[in-house]
């Protein structure tokens, strides 16, 4: 079908018509976002603040005074790097946080913890690139009251051991409290677009984003408000009939779902590159959903293994999480849940793995389940400690009055 | 010779299942996009199916069960084959059955290529590099196979605190012993064809989910009489949702199989309603009956499924007699104390007034929750279907007449009336809720019956560029 035949053809003055019509556009959607972005108005007669990379301190890691800023070298296998400054400010005078960064590398991440009136608080920070400006305000609801000091905390992927960290020298450049704005506000917008990645812990349920931002922005109806408003912009400068308002509708529409799909397929690049750098620093056991317990618990199933004749592996742990996940590294030995009571004595050689609060050991005995046991402890890690249940002493209640 | 033996695990569904869907369709031949419609919806198909069938082997040791199944999988294969060779010598040559072709390709279908090509390339160097990361993949669908692979045997598993009470000396334990085995079987045997446990092994399934649905939609749909562009637009539009994204990269759930399989089940509808054959309703119905083999809720999609070709079915007289009937029955259970509806592959589900019994589930309150606010972010805010459920609406708005006249947009749409209206029993109305006020389950169960609203959309469009006359159906009422 032709144009012509679809309503769709411009006339002569089509193509004045389309450049107006697009400006207009142009024009009101880019007020609509700046509203949008930074909608409290502030009048900006306040100072923004500096702070001075020589006023942070360094904690695990070591500072090198640089004449443009501070450099922060972190050795390998380090789990956790803290740059902080003092305060205190009051949180109602700033509502953006600008950092200049280097030298990050893609196997880290960035937090910003600080303590509100003596309570601690934390939010992402959405690295895009070396700048980075955040929207305090919209990334936590605890940015108010008193902030007594700021701490940029630096540590490996969630996926990464520890121990798989490579060594990284972070350079900070500069680092300044900013008072409401509209630049600011669009740029911290633009960060936070340019840094959204999938999320892992919740993508399976809602496709989410790792930002995690307590007011976090609704992209897809600012796209679609921007959409309403091409269409009619467009069948006004096109002098659609009937058809044509249908037609354009679709192109409008697959357009837009095509710039919503080059941000999803953006934010795929971005999880996949960050996939790809750690998979290729992983040692051995590769990645894990908790590398923490993924290492100590993988090497005790494999020496459980090996055993023969196998025993029967009880976990004791709390939470979903603490069970589910330890539970699938250790599927092969067959492992289920301890029980609360138990009636009778759990099978001698039965191995039993706690997780986070270790069961305790009095010269060799132990209660559990409402029974009494000696046991041995056969390995223990931070958060991870197996014991052998060795000999069965009876019933905890036994020699009492019911 | 395991890279070769998991090849061949992988390549074995599409053995299985496409011999079955060219011998359901009957036709005598095809040109390259007639098989490569069978064989993606022969895979498709061939999982749960071929799960189904290691369900004779639960003797084997679990590490030899690729040796003690693989022989036998590729003798029914033959079988499969032969059976069809036999039946289509006795077909006319000239049946030439219609087929996917790729006439009309423009700009637009390389674009959108394109971005399917990136969508896979970059959810398969996920799925292949993260460990297992998915709750439902640690508890059930990946971790009974880890379990059978250290165990001595295949057999069934136990609810944990029954283990836990024996003491674990009661066999294989798991939190959803219930749960259908058809892929953790097919995984098993995928573990066993590698010699051994192995995350990026386990997750290749899902690698060869993307191109197959992309396959089959699209061929499904130029089959249908689609503009190719439409067609892969289709496709396209399935396969773009983030949600997709995010289950294809984070292998383990099986939700996006239900949809696969539902996809297929709905094009069949789309193709019986537009000719009226039945071979078309008999693959409908065999993709249907294969969703009880993959999740719980495949028997809900099954039922949906049965109640839709029943209405289509019957006389509008009739229709409105049994509606009428289907009330009565309702009301009158309710007044005598429950209403049992037989569900295949969960049992009989008693109705009762404030309460449902679902066998293997327990008793499920029924009362209002207020969950508006969560099923509206996830539909309309988060990014997860893209555009989709704006677009809906406002389709069905436009194009009502089609909604109303053309007969593959009336089946799809009281399938997607159908499930909906589950979903949304379901979420506002049990316990459900709470999965929906967390925003887990929800979407999850969303994106199952997404593909019909997809189809429903693209069958809107299509009658909106024909005439009146092109859309009278030839036999079928």
């Amino acid at each position: 079908m032709s144009l012509a035949k679809s309503g769709m053809t411009p006339d002569r003055s089509g193509a004045l018509r389309l450049a107006a019509a697009l400006t207009l556009w142009v024009l009101v959607t880019l007020l609509a976002w700046m509203i949008y972005a930074a909608p409290r108005w502030i009048s900006a007669d306040g100072d923004d603040l500096e702070l001075a990379p020589t006023a942070f301190r360094v904690d695990g890691a070591e500072e090198q005074a640089e004449d443009a800023g501070l450099a922060v070298s972190i050795p390998a296998a380090t789990s956790r790097s803290l740059i902080w400054t003092l305060g205190p400010w009051q949180a109602a005078d700033y509502r953006f946080l600008r950092l200049e960064l280097e030298g990050l590398g893609r196997e880290r991440q960035l937090r910003l913890l600080w303590r509100r009136d003596g309570k601690p608080a934390s939010a992402t920070i959405p690295r895009s690139g070396s700048v980075v400006t955040l929207d305090l305000v919209r990334a936590s609801k605890d940015w108010e009251g008193r902030i007594d000091d700021l701490a940029i905390e630096v540590r490996p992927l969630d996926l990464l051991a520890v121990e798989d960290a490579p060594p990284a020298v972070l350079r900070l450049r500069a680092a300044s409290l900013l008072r409401d704005g509209h630049l600011p506000a669009l740029a911290a917008m633009a960060d936070e677009w340019a840094a959204q990645r999938r999320w892992i812990g919740r993508s399976i349920n809602t496709s989410g984003l790792e930002l995690g931002f307590d007011s976090p922005r609704p992209w897809l109806p600012a796209f679609l408000l921007a959409a309403l408003l091409l269409w009619p912009a467009l069948g006004w400068a096109l002098r659609w009939r009937r058809a044509g308002w249908l037609r354009g509708g679709g192109v409008v529409a697959l357009g837009l779902w095509l710039l919503l799909d080059l941000q999803s397929l953006r934010v795929q690049v971005a999880r996949a590159e960050r996939v790809a750098a750690v998979h290729g620093l992983a040692g051995e056991q590769g990645l894990a959903a908790s590398p923490a317990l993924a290492r100590p618990l993988t090497s005790l199933r494999d020496e459980l293994l090996a055993e023969e004749p196998r025993p029967v592996v009880f976990l004791n742990s709390e939470g979903a999480f603490l069970r589910d996940y330890p539970m699938f590294l250790l599927r092969p030995l067959n492992v289920g849940p301890l029980p609360k009571h138990s009636n009778g004595a759990l099978p001698l050689g039965s191995v039993i793995v706690t997780l986070g609060k270790p069961l305790e050991l009095r010269k060799g005995r132990l209660r559990l389940a409402g029974q009494r046991y000696v046991a041995e402890e056969i390995q223990r890690a931070p958060g991870v400690q197996a014991l052998r249940l060795t000999k069965a002493l009876g019933s905890q209640n036994r020699g009492r009055s019911p | 010779m395991s890279a070769l033996s998991v090849m061949l695990v992988l390549l074995l569904p599409a053995l299985l299942g496409a011999p079955l869907l060219a011998l359901l369709d009957g036709s005598r031949r095809g040109r390259v996009g007639y098989w490569a419609e069978r064989i993606a919806g022969g895979w498709l198909l061939g999982v749960p199916l071929c799960g189904a069938m290691l369900r004779l082997f639960v003797s084997s040791p679990p590490m030899a069960l690729f040796g003690a199944s693989i022989v036998w999988l590729l003798v029914l294969a033959g079988a499969f084959w032969l059976l069809w060779w036999w039946r289509v010598r006795r077909i006319p040559a000239s049946s030439v059955p219609a087929t996917a072709t790729f006439s009309g390709w423009n700009g637009l279908c390389w674009l959108l290529l394109i971005l399917l090509v990136t969508h896979w390339l970059l959810a398969a160097l996920q799925a292949l590099w993260l460990p297992t990361l998915t709750w439902d993949a640690w508890t059930t669908w990946l971790g009974k196979p880890k379990a059978w692979s250290g165990a001595d045997s295949l057999s069934s598993f136990q609810a944990l605190q029954a283990w836990s009470a024996a003491g674990g000396e009661g066999g294989l334990t798991a939190l959803a012993p219930h749960y259908p085995e058809s892929v953790p079987r097919y995984l098993m045997l995928l573990v066993s064809a590698a010699g051994g446990w192995s995350s990026s092994t386990s997750h290749l399934p899902w690698l060869f989910l993307q191109p197959m649905i992309g396959v089959s939609v699209f061929a499904g749909l130029r089959r249908i009489g689609c503009q190719t562009w439409l067609a892969l637009l289709g496709a396209y539009a399935l396969l773009s949702m983030p949600l997709v994204d995010a289950h294809l990269s984070l292998a383990g759930y099986l939700d996006l199989w239900i949809a696969a399989l539902l996809a297929l089940a709905a094009l069949a509808l789309w193709r019986w309603r537009q000719t009226g054959e039945r071979r078309h309703l008999l693959t409908c119905l065999l993709f249907t009956a294969a969703l009880p083999l993959l999740k719980q809720e495949g028997a809900v999609w099954l039922l949906l499924m049965l109640a839709t070709l029943v209405l289509l079915v019957l006389p509008s007289r009739l229709r409105w007699l049994l509606l009428g009937l289907g009330l009565l029955a309702l009301v009158v259970g309710l007044l005598l104390g429950g209403l049992p509806i037989p569900a295949p592959g969960l049992g009989t589900v008693w109705l009762r007034w404030g309460q449902i019994t679902v066998p293997g589930i327990g008793d499920i309150d029924l009362a209002l929750h207020p969950v508006l606010p969560e099923v509206f972010a996830s539909l309309f805010l988060l990014p997860n279907f893209h555009l989709l459920w704006w677009l809906l609406p406002i389709g069905a708005l436009i194009a009502w007449r089609q909604c109303c006249f053309d007969r593959g947009a009336r089946g799809l749409g009281l399938l997607l009336l159908f499930g909906l209206c589950f979903v949304g029993f379901l979420f506002f109305f049990t316990d459900a809720a709470a999965w929906a006020k967390n925003l887990t389950s929800l979407n999850r169960i969303v994106l199952q019956l997404v593909p019909v609203a997809i189809l429903f959309l693209v069958a809107l469009f299509s009658a909106a560029g024909q005439e009146p006359d092109d859309r009278a159906a030839p036999t079928a009422r």
